[in-house]
Order: structure tokens, then C-alpha cells, then sequence
């Protein structure tokens, strides 16, 4: 009985010592972890519209039912065409609203006229973003001209998994994570174009 | 061709031909008097606050769940976190800040130091571990909503044979090092990417993974969380630690009258009956194996890694840029027709083939080290698992294994002396004595 | 058992039926709940098998009708179909889309109700177990630990088996693209061309070693990518063999032959057309060139029997415009050796035209340098380096400007870099070598020896150590460098240098004056350097002091530079060839042959022959 006592005495304290290590191990690892990290943010996916080959898988293969990411208008770099290869099919007849004219499967993308300027038309290019499914077919057209439409992670959709499923699915690589605190990324030429427009 | 460009009007020659320059210069955007340009709008993300939110409705679920399971031991109590639980961290937060997951952020912050892990994860990941060691795997009994929805579903249990139970006990670790591999790699997560439950959790998601988690869910009613004791990662970082644990939930509240009513209670094969003295030849036999394993396994250990070496172009085919080299090789060497989007991509990069090539031929070396490191690890695993089956605890009462119990308090009930605590009972002898005719019987 | 006892009071009866009662109404709502989830469910799937493309207009009868109005002129009732149409599949698209959110959210209320109720029924019906009458005691745990040591063992060959199975169904397409990667990619990594190395140590090599390996890869089906260095070494790619060495592995060659008696000789086939230029061989395909005035061949024949594969003809380019360059008769129109990487046969004539042919016979580029202003005809064979070819074009005096050293992309024929030199016009080939980790291509003219950056064709060091008509081309051995002219001197130089190091006693280790060659180029080991002067006389220099050992005497004259095969080197002059087993003090003749025709060439080793062009015929030397 006393042997018994004994043997359970010295497995408590063998327990306690092995869980005292086992807590302060954790706590140093999480600590130097927490230090080497900094004050490491959040990071949220992105896509680098510079990388991006407008595949279309953005829009199979999101998690969400409808995607997250859905396309953006850089209006500082839109040119305002008329004729617009973004909003327009290439085998378009008339420059009208018609279905077989346009280019997006959802018609997402509205088409404002402005004014006329020397006898040419200039329209302003809107996503109308609830119908937007992130195709990206907009986006391939529009880089035949500024290339100002680019797909995005529209944030307040994305639910952030730690596992991005159009990540890996992208042919290109370009999702990226990014820190929260900067959530979108731009093309350098739209960069360029907006703080053009900025300084002047 | 998925896009049919046709080129039918002259307007749209015209255009191509505007593109040509296009690359270079960059059309002006006309100034239009009276019309501002309009920006658009970029929705913040979710705000950072509400991650720290996060961490604290962890910290107080994993309170609350100690509680319930060691001091006042309700299994109803348990039942309404988990289902809490299920709530927040699973519908609400559709699944996506979890303790399972959290591994490889840690693991790819460990390995490349570019890539920060923000403190909230952190404490995903550290929190549960803690409790863990002190009070055994509460943050299992009701915490994590993957534990969560399948507790609720574990509605016909049935005995998995011990036997099974020990080998398929081991699949999580051998889980777990692939994770760490890729997670340290930066190739993928997989443990996310392979997430039965979440699709239930956002109420979408891709048809394979839905179908997936309905198998785990159906398999779930009649093998008690088969994803958390044959799959769960994390569960075999916990199991451990719960081994070690100083408050581990008991079955009957103070003493054990060994009557065998909570024999078959659990769904998870967790409780051991009491041991019974093996014979000396045994002993003698188990002795012999322990020593022969003890001296086996480094041999085991240093085979397996050796052999894991040969993995290293395998294991490499979840990564992108290993793909990528290998298809465009076979392009170049025209083992294939056509081009793949990825293909194409790269080629547009104009970066060279043979850049390409090195890189993935580094991944392959990168990765033999990685698979002998795994497969030092599962030969590891397996070896300790061997030399266990030769260890003896004495054990004098009924009661929950610590490593497999997951405290969500089933047995509870069962147990007669929890029913006299209860006060439903007055004593024990009221459902313990056996009736007399069973006596006459025998 | 509890369910045994009687009931004690109403009070408890009235309890029992009120459990009864909501136990009841618990199963009868899972019912429901079931049913309910079950329809979602099928409602669900049925509306998700219509939408697994995500792009509304993605269907094909929506095309059909697309395409139809591009064929079509101006058809408004197709239009007005489309439009209808395309309505339709929007509408649809966006119905379905609300139907997949609102079903999820059913079914996920009907789960919860599911779940509820099956619980609250199983709680309701909760009984304990009455566990049968304990069995004595007897040691379960023994047998199941038995059981899970087994189950864990399968659980390991399980794994096992899976590794091997991925293993040998997940294979890699990169290992041939290795080779390919250290020697034509971007020079990102340190040299490791070791063509000009790699022969030295074999040379070294006791003799009766085993002769040179095999050919790497069969020519029949050359790959695209450039060889690996030891492919270049296991073959015969340019003049004098691997990086211009004069060294082959030592091979089990016959010590005498006769072309007349046909002793040693394994066949002998006519060659038509002329040409002083050496044959290269890969695999069991040789080739050699010849050209007169107006006809450029490339001639590839079987190494094994000596019959003729094919002949090619080059076309004039335009630079060459047809024009015949001016040239002394004992040079030729094709004095300059071709060269190989194992995927296409490239060569240059006198009048500057460059060709590379395949391994087929077909022409797969044309480049035309223009006529060389060359006071004999240009000689100078071609180089190879990775996928480049290296051709030093050297022309009349350095005061007109119009030598260059060329790299051509090996591929196309464009030019890669081309650099000036400031020299006279000049015969020998150039060499590649890998000095230390640094690979310089060598360059001997008057007046200057120059290394030049293979990479970009930047020039690394120079040497003037050179003068007037230089014709023997550089050699290398052991980290020195071997240059030779009959004027004014053998010069020894380590390569290690920068810009002039003409006065620098660090790099310019010894000079030679005795003996020189005017033709033949020299022949280097760790130990020896070898000189064939054009009188008949081959000297011996040690290779680290320059003392001359010996000298060994010919009536003949010579222009065939030496051949060094395992420990013999072997010489061909113009009407009689001998073989030299070179010692210490003083060389020994071992055999002599005689190939009945005047020959001026360098013979190429492979596959334990030796084959050499004669004026007018191609011989195989060998005894099997």
C-alpha cells in the first residue's frame, strides 16, 4: 500500500514537471513565434492584375456560389472608348445595347454616354456589381485598348479561407496573400495613371 | 478554343490594330468639362478588431467548456456549447479561422520568415493546446464546430474493433506530416483544402467537397467523429497533451463501483474496462518485443527516411511550379498536344524554360528531404505506436482513455454514483443490484 | 432495469405518459424533418446538375444562334430570338442562383429540426444497459493489443505500398532537361562545360584501359537540346576531338596497317570531293566536308562500314554571291573542319558560307559571312560552346579592321555576339576551355593570343607572343595553355590572367624556340607538350619548365597535327605515318603505316578505330 502510495507520488510529480515544461515550451514557442512575426497582420487574398491571364476560373472555381472577385474599373486609365472591346463583342454590328452586341454573359457592365467631344461619343464604363460574376471576359477585351478593367477580391464577399480555392486553381499565380490593411492591388500603369491624375 | 474571337467587321480589325500600339502607349483619357471622373469603390475587409473578437469568444468557449465538463458535469451544458459553437465559429464564421487550420499558418511562418502569422491565429492555434494540457480535449467536446457537427450527428454508434481502432488511430499523424510538408513548403494547405465541413458551413462550395462531407456526415451517424479520431491533425497534436493532462474529465464523479453500466456508453471507444493481471508467459513475451522494437526502430526510422528520399518528385506534384515544369517539358518535347492555360500564362512571361526547369528540379530536392523527413516521421509514429501495444497500465475502475476521450460527457449518465450526485437516485444499489430472478437463472 | 420496476404512484405513472407522449411527437417530427430535408436535398441536386457552368450565356444552342447572326446579313428575327433568348438564360441564371441560397438555408433549418428531434427522441428512450453477469476475469487487453500490432503492421505496408505506387506512377519529365539546363541555360550557374577538360584525365589513364565508351544517345534521333559535356567527350564533335585536344582515351589500335595489303585497315572508301579539312564523328555517323569552286558538300558516312549515308549540298548565299574566293590551291575550298553537337552537322567553306545540317542530311540554316580576305583560304574550324557556334574570322591586316570572333546561335544561325580583333588573318581553330571555373574561348593570330568571355564574347586577357603567319592552333593541359608558332616561339601561359599580361612572368611561364611547327598544332599533357615541326621533327618539352627532352626525326614532311591515343601518339605526315611511344628521355617508334595517298588531315578516334582523310580516301584504322 505504502509502495503504491509511493509510485503515485512520484507519478503526480513526474506529470506535473512534464506538463509545467509542456505549458512553458508552448508559451516560449508562441511567444518567439508572435515576436519573429512582428506585428504580422492579417493577410486577405488578392489577385496582381499584372499577372493575371483572365482565365475565367475566378469565376468556377470560388468557394462562394457567386464569386468574390469580380471586375473593377480603373475609370483615371479608361480611355472611354467608342467602340469599348470590353463591353462590346468583337463581331458586334451596331454600337447598341442589344444582347448580341454585348460581350458580358451577365450584362453587368453599363454603358453611360457623356458628351460629345469633336465629334466623338465618349461613354463612361460602370460594373454594375451585383450582376458581375467575375468572369474576366470584360477584362480581356478591355486589354486590347488601357486594359483600365481588372479583376479584384471584392472584400466584403470574400470570406477569407485560409486556403484560397481559386488560388490554387489560378494558371498564373496571381493570387496573393496581402496584408489586410492594403487590400487591393492595382496594375502599375493604372498606379501610374491615377497619381498622374492626382498630381495634376 | 474557349473564346471564339470573331473578327468579322473592319471596325474590329481597326481596334486590333489600335491594341498593336496600344501595348506600347497608352490611349488619353479625354477631359470632359462638367464630368468628374468617378472612382471606384474597394469594401474594406472584415475589420481586424472583430479577429481579436474572435480569439476571445475562443478563450471563453474553451472556459465554459472546462467548466461544464469538470465542475459541473452536463453533458446538456456541453451539448448547448457545442451547438453554440457550431453557430459562431462554423455558420457564422463559416469555418474559417480554426485551431486544425492554424497548424500550417504556424508551420509556414516557422519556415519562411516573410510570412507572418497574425497573434489571433496564433492564439488558435496555442489556446486549445494549453487547455489541452491541463484539463484533457474539452476544446473537442464543444469548442471546434468540426467536432461540433459531427457530436451532433453521432446518433447510432457503433464499436469500431479495437484493433482497427489503434491503426486508423494513426492516420492523423501521418496527416499531419503531409500538411506540415506542403504548409512548409508553401505549397497548400491542404488541411483547408481538404475540409469536409466547411462547404456545410457557407451553404456552398464545390460539389466533390459537399459530397465529401456528406460521406463523413453519413459514416458519422454509425462511427462516432470519424473525421476527428481517423483524420483530425490537430486531434493528434491534442492527444498527446491530453495524456499528460493534470484535471481529466472522470466517469463517475467520486469512486468507481466497477457495475459496467457505461461499459459501452462511449461513441468513441474511449473507455477501458479494468486490467486484469497478464499471465507471466505473456509478460515475458511483451518484455521480449519491447526490447526487439526498441532496438528495431531507429533501423525502421532510418529505412523509412531513406526510402521517403525517392518521394521527393511525387510529393513535389502538388506544387504549382513543379506542374507547371512538367507540363511545359512535355510541350517542348511535344509528348503532349496544345497548351493549358497555365502553359500559356507562362509562356506569355517570356521567362525561360530552363529557369523554370531548375526551379522545379530545386523542388524536387527540396522535397526528397521533405520525404525523408516524412518518412522518417510515419516510421516514427508507427514505431512508438508498436512499442505501446507492449506498455501495461494498471488500471482498477472503468474509466475514459485519456488521449481518445474527447470529454463530451455521454457516459455521464450512465454512471450510478453521477445519479445519486444528481439526486436522482438515492443510492447506488437501486439500479446496481441484480434483479433476483437473473439470479435464479444462473 | 428501471423500466422493470412497477410504477410506484401516479405521480410517476402520469410522467411515464408524458415522456411516452413527447417521445412520440419527437419521432413523428424527425419524420418530417427527414422528409422535408430529402426533398430540399433532391430539388437541390436537380437544380445543381443544370448549373455546373457558371457563365449564363455558356450554352449551345445560345451560340448556335450567335454564330448563325454572323453568317447572316442583317436578320432581325434571329435577332430578336437572341435577344429573347438570352433574357431567358439570364433570368434563369439568377433564379437559380436565389433557388441554391434559399434551398441551402432549408435544409439547413430542416437538419436542425432533424437533429433536435432524433436527439430528443433518443434522450426520451434513453434506457441503461443491462449488462450480462460479469465473466471471471480473463485478459482481454493481451489479445487486443496482439491484434493492433498487427493492424499497425498492415498499416505500415498499407503506407509503404502507396510510396511505391506514387512513386512509380508520378515520374518526372525534367531528368533529360538537367543536361540541357547546365549547359544551354542562361549563365546563371558557374561554368561546368567541361569539353575541354574532361579528355585530360583519360588521357592520363594507364594504358589498357577499356576503350571510349559508346556513344550517349543514338544520332538516329537527335534531340533537340544541346549534349551534356561527357556525350561531347564520348564522341569526336570538331577538329581534333574533344575541345580541340588531339587526345583520345586510350583504344586497342593497331600499331601498323597498310593500305595497300589492307593490314590494320578495317575499310577504305572513296571520298568526291576535295577537302583538307578532318573528319568528326557521332555516334556511328562521321562527317567530313569538301568543296571546289563552285560545289560545298557535307558528306556523313557510316563509322561501322564506311559507306556513304548521304551527301548534302550547301547553297550559295547571297554574301557569297557565287563568287569564288582567291586562295592557294594547298588550302583548299574546304580546309575547316566541321563541328557537331549531336543534333546538327555544322560547316564553313572558304568562301564564308555557313551551313548546319541535320543529322538527315537536310539543310536547317544558311548563313553567309561574306568572302574572307585571307591571304591562303580560310582554315580556321569551328568551335562549339553550349548551343552557340564559335568561328574566329580573321582577315587581312589589323590596320583594315575585319577580323572577328562570331558566335552563332546554333539553332538559327543568328548571330549571338560578334567581336572585332585587332589582328592579321590567321589558321588556327579556336578552343574552349574551362580554366578554374572561368571558360574562355583561345584565340591564336598575329599577333596576339586571346581569351575571350564564351558568354558574351568579351575579351579577358592577351598576349602577344605571335607573329606573322600562324597556323597551329592553341592547346591546353593540367591549367596551362600551349601556343605555337614558327615564329617566334612556344609560349606557355596561364590562363588566370586580365587585360595584357604579355610582360607578366606570373602568367607567362616559359617559352620554347627550338623546333617550331608551322601547321601542326601542339600536343599537351600533364607532364609533356609535344611539337610536330613541318621538317619532321618531334619535339618534347617538359610542360612545367619548357626544357626540351627529346627530339624524334622524320624524312617526311607534316601539316597532320599529333594524335595522343591512350600513351602512343600517332603522326601522319604527308606520305608516311608512325606510331611514337614518347618516354622519359627519349621517344621509341612502335609502328609505322602507310595509307598510299598523300594525307594533310588530322585523324579523329572513336569506338576504338581511327579514321583519317587522304587525298582522296576516307580510312578506317582499326583491328575490330
Amino acid at each position: 500500500m505504502a509502495a503504491d502510495k509511493n509510485r503515485q507520488d512520484r507519478r503526480q510529480f513526474l506529470g506535473g514537471g512534464v506538463r509545467t515544461v509542456g505549458a512553458m515550451a508552448l508559451a516560449g514557442f508562441s511567444g518567439f513565434l508572435a515576436g519573429q512575426s512582428g506585428k504580422a497582420e492579417e493577410t486577405i487574398w488578392q489577385i496582381d492584375p499584372d499577372v493575371c491571364t483572365t482565365c475565367g476560373n475566378c469565376a468556377t472555381y470560388c468557394v462562394l456560389d457567386e464569386s468574390a472577385v469580380k471586375a473593377v474599373q480603373c475609370f483615371d486609365l479608361c480611355a472611354m472608348c467608342d467602340p469599348c472591346p470590353g463591353y462590346f463583342d468583337l463581331g458586334h454590328r451596331e454600337r447598341t445595347t442589344a444582347a448580341e452586341n454585348q460581350l458580358c454573359p451577365t450584362g453587368a457592365v453599363l454603358r453611360t454616354f457623356i458628351a460629345e467631344q469633336a465629334g466623338v461619343p465618349r461613354f463612361e464604363y460602370y460594373i454594375e456589381e451585383k450582376d458581375c460574376i467575375g468572369c474576366g471576359k470584360c477584362v480581356e477585351g478591355c486589354a486590347m485598348m488601357n486594359g483600365s478593367l481588372y479583376l479584384q477580391v471584392r472584400h466584403d464577399r470574400c470570406v477569407n479561407c485560409n486556403q484560397c480555392a481559386i488560388a490554387v486553381a489560378c494558371p498564373s499565380q496571381a493570387f496573393r496573400r496581402v496584408p489586410a490593411s492594403q487590400p487591393y492591388l492595382m496594375k502599375k500603369k493604372a498606379l501610374a495613371a491615377t497619381q498622374r491624375r492626382g498630381s495634376s | 478554343m474557349r473564346r471564339q474571337l470573331r473578327i468579322l467587321s473592319g471596325l474590329a480589325l481597326l481596334l486590333l490594330l489600335v491594341a498593336g500600339a496600344g501595348a506600347q502607349e497608352l490611349l488619353s483619357r479625354p477631359e470632359i468639362e462638367g464630368h468628374a471622373t468617378p472612382t471606384a469603390e474597394f469594401p474594406e475587409p472584415r475589420s481586424a478588431s472583430l479577429e481579436y473578437t474572435d480569439v476571445a469568444v475562443l478563450a471563453v468557449a474553451l472556459g465554459l467548456s472546462v467548466y461544464l465538463a469538470l465542475v459541473r458535469r452536463s453533458r446538456r451544458g456541453l451539448f448547448l456549447l457545442a451547438i453554440g459553437s457550431l453557430a459562431y465559429f462554423g455558420f457564422y464564421r463559416q469555418g474559417c479561422v480554426c485551431a486544425i487550420g492554424s497548424i500550417q499558418n504556424v508551420v509556414l511562418a516557422l519556415s519562411d520568415s516573410s510570412y507572418g502569422v497574425s497573434l489571433a491565429i496564433l492564439a488558435f492555434f496555442a489556446l486549445p493546446l494549453v487547455a489541452t494540457l491541463f484539463f484533457g480535449r474539452t476544446f473537442c467536446a464543444a469548442v471546434c464546430p468540426l467536432g461540433a457537427i459531427q457530436e451532433l450527428f453521432a446518433l447510432r454508434p457503433v464499436r469500431v474493433p479495437a484493433w482497427l481502432d489503434q491503426a486508423l488511430g494513426l492516420a492523423p499523424y501521418v496527416y499531419l506530416g503531409a500538411a506540415v510538408v506542403y504548409a512548409a513548403t508553401g505549397t497548400a494547405f491542404i488541411i483547408c483544402e481538404y475540409d469536409p465541413f466547411v462547404a456545410f458551413f457557407r451553404l456552398s462550395g464545390s460539389a466533390n467537397m459537399l459530397i465529401l462531407g456528406a460521406c463523413f456526415l453519413v459514416i458519422g451517424l454509425f462511427i462516432g467523429r470519424p473525421y476527428c479520431r481517423y483524420l483530425c491533425p490537430y486531434g493528434a497534436l491534442l492527444k498527446p497533451l491530453s495524456r499528460l493532462s493534470r484535471w481529466h474529465v472522470r466517469i463517475p464523479p467520486e469512486e468507481c463501483i466497477n457495475c459496467r453500466l457505461c461499459e459501452d456508453a462511449c461513441p468513441y471507444g474511449a473507455i477501458h474496462p479494468p486490467t486484469v493481471k497478464q499471465s507471466d508467459a505473456d509478460r515475458k513475451a511483451a518484455r521480449t518485443r519491447l526490447v526487439l522494437l526498441l532496438a528495431l526502430s531507429p533501423v525502421m526510422v532510418a529505412a523509412a527516411g531513406w526510402a521517403g528520399r525517392g518521394l521527393g518528385v511525387p510529393l513535389s506534384r502538388l506544387h504549382p511550379e513543379s506542374q507547371l515544369a512538367e507540363r511545359v517539358r512535355l510541350e517542348e518535347t511535344g509528348q503532349v498536344e496544345g497548351t493549358t492555360d497555365a502553359s500559356d500564362a507562362f509562356y506569355s512571361t517570356g521567362r525561360p524554360r530552363q529557369e523554370l526547369y531548375a526551379a522545379a528540379l530545386a523542388l524536387h530536392e527540396r522535397f526528397s528531404v521533405a520525404g525523408m523527413l516524412l518518412g522518417g516521421w510515419v516510421a516514427l509514429v508507427i514505431a512508438v505506436k508498436l512499442i505501446h501495444t507492449n506498455l501495461r497500465r494498471q488500471r482498477t475502475e472503468y474509466s475514459a482513455e485519456k488521449g481518445n476521450c474527447v470529454s463530451c460527457g455521454r457516459c455521464f449518465w450512465y454512471c450510478p454514483a453521477e445519479q445519486v450526485r444528481l439526486g436522482l437516485i438515492e443510492n447506488v444499489d437501486v439500479v446496481v443490484k441484480r434483479p433476483p430472478a437473473e439470479e435464479g437463472k444462473s | 432495469m428501471t423500466e422493470s420496476k412497477p410504477p410506484q404512484n401516479d405521480r410517476e405513472t402520469l410522467h411515464a405518459g408524458r415522456i411516452a407522449a413527447w417521445r412520440t411527437a419527437a419521432v413523428r417530427s424527425s419524420y418530417v424533418a427527414a422528409v422535408f430535408i430529402s426533398l430540399v436535398a433532391l430539388l437541390l441536386l436537380w437544380d445543381f446538375s443544370g448549373r455546373l457552368v457558371k457563365d449564363p450565356l455558356d450554352s449551345d444552342a445560345y451560340r448556335q444562334l450567335r454564330g448563325q447572326l454572323a453568317g447572316s446579313q442583317d436578320d432581325t428575327a434571329l435577332r430578336e430570338t437572341i435577344r429573347a433568348e438570352d433574357v431567358r438564360l439570364r433570368e434563369n441564371y439568377f433564379r437559380q442562383r436565389r433557388f441554391t441560397q434559399t434551398g441551402g438555408w432549408l435544409a439547413l433549418a430542416g437538419a436542425l429540426v432533424l437533429l433536435i428531434s432524433i436527439k430528443a427522441a433518443a434522450t426520451l428512450q434513453r434506457k441503461l444497459p443491462s449488462p450480462s453477469p460479469a465473466e471471471p476475469p480473463h485478459d482481454r487487453e493481451t489479445r487486443r493489443s496482439n491484434a493492433a500490432r498487427w493492424a499497425v503492421a498492415g498499416l505500415g505496408v498499407v503506407l509503404v505500398g502507396a510510396g511505391v505506387l506514387l512513386n512509380s506512377t508520378i515520374r518526372t519529365e525534367l531528368g533529360s532537361a538537367t543536361a540541357a539546363g547546365s549547359k544551354s541555360g542562361p549563365p546563371v550557374a558557374p561554368a561546368v562545360d567541361q569539353s575541354a577538360v574532361g579528355p585530360a584525365p583519360a588521357a592520363a589513364a594507364p594504358a589498357g584501359a577499356p576503350p571510349s565508351a559508346p556513344p550517349a544517345a543514338p544520332p538516329s534521333a537527335p534531340p533537340t537540346a544541346p549534349p551534356a559535356a561527357e556525350e561531347m567527350a564520348a564522341n569526336w564533335p570538331r577538329f581534333r576531338g574533344p575541345g580541340g585536344l588531339g587526345i583520345a582515351p586510350a583504344a586497342d589500335l593497331p600499331t601498323a596497317w597498310d593500305a595497300e595489303s589492307g593490314e590494320g585497315i578495317r575499310w577504305k572508301t572513296p571520298v568526291p570531293m576535295p577537302g583538307n579539312s578532318s573528319p568528326i564523328i557521332w555516334g556511328d555517323r562521321l562527317f567530313l566536308t569538301g568543296a571546289d569552286e563552285q560545289r560545298r558538300v557535307v558528306l556523313c558516312y557510316d563509322a561501322a562500314e564506311g559507306k556513304q549515308l548521304w551527301e548534302t549540298e550547301i547553297p550559295a548565299t547571297p554574301e557569297s554571291g557565287g563568287k569564288v574566293p582567291e586562295l592557294s590551291e594547298d588550302t583548299g575550298f574546304a580546309a575547316s573542319t566541321p563541328a557537331t553537337d549531336g543534333r546538327k552537322v555544322y560547316a564553313i567553306f572558304a568562301n564564308g558560307d555557313l551551313a548546319a545540317v541535320d543529322f538527315e542530311g537536310k539543310v536547317v540554316w544558311t548563313r553567309g559571312l561574306g568572302i574572307p580576305k585571307n591571304a591562303y583560304g580560310h582554315a580556321s574550324s569551328l568551335a562549339m560552346w553550349r548551343d552557340r557556334v564559335i568561328i574566329q574570322f580573321d582577315q587581312a591586316a589589323p590596320k583594315d579592321q575585319l577580323s572577328k570572333l562570331i558566335a552563332l546561335d546554333a539553332a538559327t544561325g543568328e548571330t549571338a555576339w560578334s567581336t572585332p580583333r585587332d589582328v592579321a588573318n590567321s589558321w588556327p581553330s579556336p578552343i574552349v576551355i574551362d580554366h578554374e571555373g572561368s571558360e574562355q574561348i583561345i584565340t591564336c593570330a598575329d599577333p596576339f593570343v586571346i581569351a575571350y568571355n564564351p558568354a558574351d564574347g568579351k575579351e579577358i586577357w592577351r598576349c602577344k607572343c605571335l607573329r606573322q603567319d600562324v597556323g597551329p592552333s592553341p592547346t591546353y593541359a593540367d591549367g596551362i595553355l600551349y601556343v605555337a608558332s614558327e615564329f617566334p616561339q612556344m609560349t606557355a601561359i596561364r590562363p588566370s590572367g586580365t587585360g595584357d599580361i604579355t610582360e607578366s612572368d606570373k602568367y607567362v611561364l616559359w617559352i620554347a624556340e627550338d623546333n617550331l611547327p608551322d601547321t601542326c598544332s601542339p600536343l599537351a599533357t600533364a607532364k609533356h607538350v609535344y611539337v610536330m615541326a613541318s621538317f619532321g621533327y618531334l619535339t618534347c618539352y617538359d610542360a612545367k619548365s619548357g626544357k626540351l627532352l627529346w627530339e624524334w626525326e622524320s624524312d617526311d614532311s607534316f601539316t597532320s597535327s599529333p594524335t595522343l591515343v591512350g600513351d602512343l601518339v600517332y603522326v601522319f605526315g604527308l606520305e608516311t605515318c608512325a606510331v611514337i611511344s614518347p618516354g622519359g628521355e627519349k621517344a621509341e617508334t612502335v609502328g609505322k603505316g602507310n595509307l598510299g595517298e598523300e594525307c594533310v588531315t588530322s585523324p579523329a578516334v572513336h569506338g576504338g578505330r581511327m579514321f583519317i582523310r587522304g587525298k582522296e580516301h576516307l580510312f578506317c584504322i582499326g583491328k575490330k
